[in-house]
């Protein structure tokens, strides 16, 4: 302490233990937050149209009858916003479809996403139309049952990341194939 | 250089020492007790590191530049004693080539 450099060193040294602690016991404050049920305005999966093409959306590759894509649109309403406190950075919600295949035991397809800032819009209405196509590598989508659920996953400031899902939905697949 | 000595000069006495070191950590104490509580009242924990940020430059602007205050009590050294001629060796030497 008798130099201003060892001073300097020794105060810096204590705020960043203070500023250590402040985060232990932020982690403390919100780590028995429950984060597995949404207070929804309106988790319901309303309305399903769809259709399904035996051909593949990127013309560059062949059209071959291998497989193929669905462009659904979901009616959707959930409201986020009591998910967040100060430890919440921001929450990844997406929209999965998923099903059994004759190829493959469990198949799990993500259809919309969205991501939730804190400062943001926590209500979402998917009712736009899927965002992504819903890809299949056989042909067994006509017709098909599927579950139909919503998942968010929390990133926090402090602590582990986690995933949550909301309970099943039933849909069901158009009979044919539309051009 | 009479800058540069006056400058290294400026050493604070270690009852000043103690007393600047338990200021800072005081005072990081208290801006970090306050800021956590007001971060979790207002839900930001940005506002919680900005109180502690201005908690530390407070506590370096009291404590880390030698102020007169921490330089009160300096340690009594004792006087220079003048050397008496018969202790030293040269003195003497000295006196017996004189005689």
């Amino acid at each position: 302490m008798y130099r201003g450099f060892e001073r300097l060193n020794v105060v810096f040294t204590y705020g960043v233990i203070t500023l250590t602690v402040c985060v232990l016991a932020l982690n403390l404050t919100t780590f028995f937050k429950d984060f597995s049920r949404i207070e929804t305005v309106n988790l319901d999966f309303k309305g399903f149209s769809g259709f399904i093409k035996n051909s593949s959306r990127y013309p560059s590759l062949r059209v071959d009858g291998s497989h193929e894509t669905a462009f659904l649109t979901l009616d959707a309403e959930a409201d986020f916003q009591s998910m967040f406190n100060w430890n919440v950075k921001q929450l990844f919600v997406s929209v999965v479809v998923e099903y059994v295949s004759p190829m493959h035991a469990r198949n799990e397809v993500v259809v919309w996403d969205k991501i939730i800032v804190r400062e943001g819009n926590a209500l979402i209405n998917t009712n736009k139309g899927s965002r992504y196509m819903h890809w299949d590598d056989g042909t067994g989508l006509r017709g098909l049952k599927a579950n139909w659920r919503l998942k968010w996953n929390v990133i926090r400031n402090v602590g582990p990341m986690a995933d949550y899902q909301s309970p099943a939905y039933e849909i069901e697949f158009p009979k044919e194939y539309s051009h | 250089m009479g800058l540069n000595d006056w400058f290294n000069s400026l050493h604070m006495d270690y009852d000043g020492q103690a007393r600047a070191e338990k200021l800072s950590r005081i005072i990081i104490l208290l801006f970090g007790f306050v800021g956590f509580i007001w971060g979790y009242i207002i839900q930001q924990f940005s506002e919680t590191v900005r109180i502690l940020g201005a908690g530390f430059i407070l506590a370096a602007i009291l404590t880390i530049p030698p102020w007169p205050i921490y330089r009160r009590k300096p340690l009594s050294w004792q006087k220079v004693r003048p050397q008496r001629s018969g202790d030293s060796d040269g003195e003497g030497k000295t006196k017996k080539k004189k005689q």
